[in-house]
């Protein structure tokens, strides 16, 4: 039996633990809020931008596209999106694993593989596997920039237009729900835009109807990368809305745990401290008793 | 003339306007050009400089950087990397 100062200092420690956990949990639920409005308000420009370009794809000829040609995959690109802190659950060990998934598969078919990591977590994880690392992005969560998915999305770009790469792949978190968070693959490149869903029409009766200032090819071309790093953006936004999200369940589950520990502590201690008394009782009625005698 | 044109701009940070406005200034990449209502439908790029509009007879600017507009049924949908008002 534990003595009644181990117990209680316990007890002060648990509170203490299930403060900070309290602390974090609201800060995460402040920052979600936050990041959801900025994954929303980046919503429509996504929406537009890709109707634009699958209203001009539709058009045009795949093959004269560097972007939007297919082509044999040698070597794919990989970024991977976690977060930069722990204390978010599952959330880094889901996309961790997910893109070990997608390596072993790309690697079983003799594909080369060149990584991105976004996040501390993720130059961790390939760093203690040994895993090359073409470029580490991290510390930039707090405060995401467009410029900052520009900045990822053009050097991607020029890789795939000289042939470097011959893929992107993206591995992030997708949002559902406040409680259910899944890693999400998309492939970025080659741009697949989908005929249907445009701002209407398909076909070559489209492009007659509009005027190019310059040429078609040279809005596509400019379109194109455009759209990759808004997706990259978007997939940046939506990570972090998930991680916060994540972060706050698991904090909200500590603090569960925290609540359940102390009550049990508490028991523990009340018995203990009866235990104590009950036993000097004992001794001074087995005293008494022997004077008496 | 009864018609009006709508503009709207949009930036991935959210920034989002529209307004109703009679006529339009913009800085093309191969020279700027005006948009009146009945515009047939067009798309271009836009260099980074000041979009003009009118409003009856008041004029007011914004300031888009890397940006694309299109025109189609008196709509002018400009997307941009940042936009600002300018005062």
């Amino acid at each position: 039996m534990p003595n009644l100062r181990d117990i209680r200092t316990r007890i002060t420690s648990v509170t203490n633990t299930g403060k900070i956990t309290k602390a974090m949990q609201m800060v995460s639920a402040a920052k979600l809020r936050r990041a959801q409005n900025s994954m929303l308000a980046a919503r429509p420009y996504s929406n537009k931008l890709f109707d634009m370009l699958s209203y001009i794809s539709s058009a045009v000829d795949r093959e004269s596209y560097p972007l939007l040609n297919l082509r044999e995959r040698k070597v794919v690109e990989l970024i991977v999106l976690t977060s930069d802190k722990g204390l978010c659950g599952a959330f880094n060990t889901n996309i961790l694993k997910e893109t070990a998934r997608l390596m072993n598969e790309l690697k079983g078919e003799g594909i080369k593989l060149s990584i991105v990591a976004v996040g501390k977590k993720a130059r961790d994880y390939f760093h203690r596997f040994g895993v090359p690392v073409r470029k580490t992005y991290i510390d930039f969560y707090k405060n995401v920039k467009y410029e900052d998915a520009q900045e990822i999305a053009a050097e991607i770009i020029e890789s795939y237009t000289n042939e470097s790469i011959d893929e992107l792949i993206i591995v992030y978190n997708e949002f559902k729900t406040v409680l259910q968070q899944t890693p999400k693959r998309a492939r970025l490149l080659p741009v697949e835009p989908q005929s249907t869903g445009g701002t209407g029409g398909t076909g070559d009766g489209v492009l007659d109807r509009f005027i190019f200032e310059p040429s078609e090819a040279e809005i596509l071309n400019a379109l194109l990368p455009k759209y990759v790093e808004n997706q990259i953006f978007r997939a940046i936004l939506e990570s972090r809305v998930s991680e916060e999200a994540a972060r706050m369940i698991a904090m909200e589950n500590a603090n569960k745990n925290t609540k359940e520990l102390i009550g049990k502590l508490t028991l523990q201690y009340n018995k203990a401290r009866q235990a104590s008394i009950t036993t000097e009782l004992m001794d001074i009625v087995g005293g008494a008793e022997a004077l008496s005698q | 003339m009864a018609e009006k044109l709508t503009l709207e701009i949009i930036t991935p940070e959210g920034f989002s306007f529209t307004e109703t406005v009679d006529e339009l200034t913009a800085p093309g990449t191969l020279g700027e050009f005006g948009v009146l209502p009945g515009h047939t439908g067009f798309m271009t790029s836009l260099e980074t400089g000041v979009i003009t509009y009118k409003i009856g007879s008041t004029s007011k600017h914004i300031t888009v950087k890397s940006a694309y507009a299109q025109v189609a049924n008196d709509h002018i949908l400009v997307l941009a990397d940042s936009a600002e008002i300018k005062g």
